[in-house]
């Protein structure tokens, strides 16, 4: 390979890279690692009081600094979202309870919670009096 | 930052587990074995990956699999250190390495802001990796959703998160980019072209077949990883005469692999088998035995299941005793159509398998070199009537079926496609 052939297969690979960086937003996404923390970062990632509730979940756990789940009703069919307190899988904490997707036509009948936080009357945050 | 410096010392111990030789090369090469420097790498990666499944059905947790993994890493580097001019290395491993772990690592970063998970992922595989996570077994999967699923990618998800040392779940996933790298550069020592040419070539590649979708959690891209490192050796074996055994040996590996992680690759590895005994040329005696063997690997994954009380069933969506039936009901235009919308969909989704189709069609006005390769027109034609086959006999919602899973199957089924590209380049410009 001759020293031109050489520069110009240098130049196209560092070319290759960069479209490589541009096509995965490389240089914002390094921003973005550096600068938001994990659980920020797949909070935005998902719909917050939608279908999954996973943006709520999130939110809660980091809000009221939970290790343990509180237990997860949602309204609408969706994979069960245990899997964001991975380090205490399924060791449910049955005193609070996440509610998510609740139309505002339902009316919760259990008494025995309080209700600490409350996002449109959809998606609820409660823990046991 | 702290994120970001453990993404970087964790690409490049990963580089170093996927690059580093851990066989020496008088121990594997006989009178009739010679092997090529760059098969050894794969043959370690195989190794590790087919004894960390041998670990997990034999019921070791991850951390005592992870005990064993670094025992056998830490004998390696006495070894290493010890034998350093005896041990072989792949040419120019250097250049390689540092350009992989570059892509890797823009690849790594892409996955660390995204972190979306597919909905399959959340339902069936991320629980499962939780739970060997946690250090549960085999037998604890039977209370997750799917439990007659295959679960290597899983364990592989788990086994890379907890070494990796962080709490995050994405450090597991970027095995899956790893090895979907590794798979693409070992799929280049095919051709014999300068070094620069073969980093553009795996630029290209990358370029052409990466994309967040096929990171989401789901197990797609592990069967097309496996496949690709499979199809290199399956060339091989219908191509040249030496090195029958160790090509059969990673050939056999990758299927053992395929058929623990997803449950169609059962029927994917048959496909496989079927090529084999049609197109390799071998006594009918030796093919009996390769038929024992991928039977009885088959058997012990189902035995596995059953010892650990997992459901057997190879899928919930059919119903196996009418499926006769429900395909002949199935069999309509409008069906096949609806299908084909979505295949062609899948050649735009994914440009590597449209490249592919239209250098099978270049290829096939060669009959000299169509006959030579038929072999992949056969798996090309197999691939897709098993596409057909499977949606056209779910008694479900078609149109829902199709929609939510064909893309995938396209894209786990294409790997040997890939072929076609590497073989007219190779036959034309004779590289």
């Amino acid at each position: 390979m001759s020293k031109i052939q050489k520069k110009i297969s240098l130049f196209l690979i560092t070319i290759l890279i960069l479209i490589i960086c541009k096509n995965t937003n490389f240089f914002k996404n390094v921003y973005d690692v550096t600068s938001k923390n994990h659980d920020s970062r797949q909070q935005e990632m998902y719909d917050f009081c939608e279908l999954l509730g996973t943006g709520y979940v999130f939110y809660i756990k980091n809000k009221f600094n939970l290790n343990y789940s509180p237990k997860i009703e949602n309204f609408k069919k969706s994979p069960e979202q245990y899997w964001i307190f991975s380090k205490n899988y399924k060791k449910i904490d049955e005193e609070k309870l996440i509610i998510l997707n609740k139309s505002k036509n339902i009316k919760l009948k259990n008494t025995d919670f309080i209700i600490l936080d409350n996002f449109r009357d959809k998606c609820l945050y409660m823990v046991k009096k | 930052m702290t994120e970001l410096i453990n993404i970087l010392s964790y690409i490049i111990l990963l580089t170093f587990l996927l690059f580093m030789p851990f066989f020496n090369l008088r121990f594997l090469v006989t009178k009739k074995i010679s092997l090529e420097e760059y098969d050894l790498p794969v043959l370690n990666i195989l190794f590790l990956t087919n004894l960390f499944l041998i670990f997990s059905i034999f019921n070791f947790t991850i951390t005592q699999i992870i005990s064993v993994f670094f025992s056998i890493i830490f004998i390696f580097l006495i070894y290493f250190f010890s034998n350093f001019k005896k041990l072989l290395f792949p040419k120019n491993i250097i250049y390689y390495f540092i350009f992989y772990s570059i892509i890797l690592f823009i690849f790594s970063i892409d996955l660390s802001k995204n972190l979306f998970l597919y909905w399959d992922a959340q339902k069936l595989w991320l629980p499962k990796a939780i739970i060997f996570y946690n250090d549960g077994l085999i037998a604890d999967l039977k209370n997750t959703t799917y439990s007659h699923y295959s679960f290597l990618g899983s364990l592989l998800w788990a086994f890379f998160w907890k070494i990796s040392g962080s709490e995050y779940e994405y450090f597991g996933r970027i095995f899956f980019l790893a090895i979907y790298l590794f798979a693409i550069l070992n799929l280049l020592s095919l051709i014999s072209v300068n070094r620069n040419i073969k980093i553009i070539s795996f630029l290209i590649l990358t370029l052409i077949t990466y994309d967040y979708w096929l990171f989401r959690g789901t197990q797609e891209i592990l069967v097309f990883s496996f496949l690709l490192i499979l199809s290199k050796y399956l060339f091989n074996l219908f191509m040249e005469d030496k090195n029958v055994r160790i090509n059969l040996l990673n050939v056999f590996l990758c299927l053992n692999l395929i058929i623990w992680t997803k449950n169609e690759g059962i029927i994917l590895s048959l496909i496989i088998l079927f090529i084999l005994i049609i197109f390799f040329k071998e006594t009918i005696k030796f093919k009996l035995i390769l038929i024992t063997i991928l039977f009885s690997m088959i058997l012990l994954r189902f035995l596995t299941f059953k010892f650990n009380g997992l459901n057997l069933d190879l899928s919930q969506d059919f119903e196996f005793s009418n499926i006769v039936s429900i395909f002949a009901s199935n069999f309509t235009i409008i069906n096949l159509t609806l299908i084909s919308k979505y295949i062609i969909f899948s050649l735009f989704k994914f440009p590597h398998i449209i490249l592919s189709i239209l250098f099978a069609l270049a290829i096939a006005f060669d009959q000299r070199l169509f006959k030579k390769f038929i072999f992949l027109y056969v798996y090309l034609f197999l691939s897709i009537f098993l596409i057909f086959f499977i949606y056209l006999s779910t008694p479900h919602d078609l149109d829902f079926m199709v929609s939510t899973g064909s893309m995938r199957l396209m894209l786990e089924f294409s790997a040997p496609n890939l072929l076609f590209i590497f073989i007219f380049f190779k036959e034309k410009f004779k590289i």
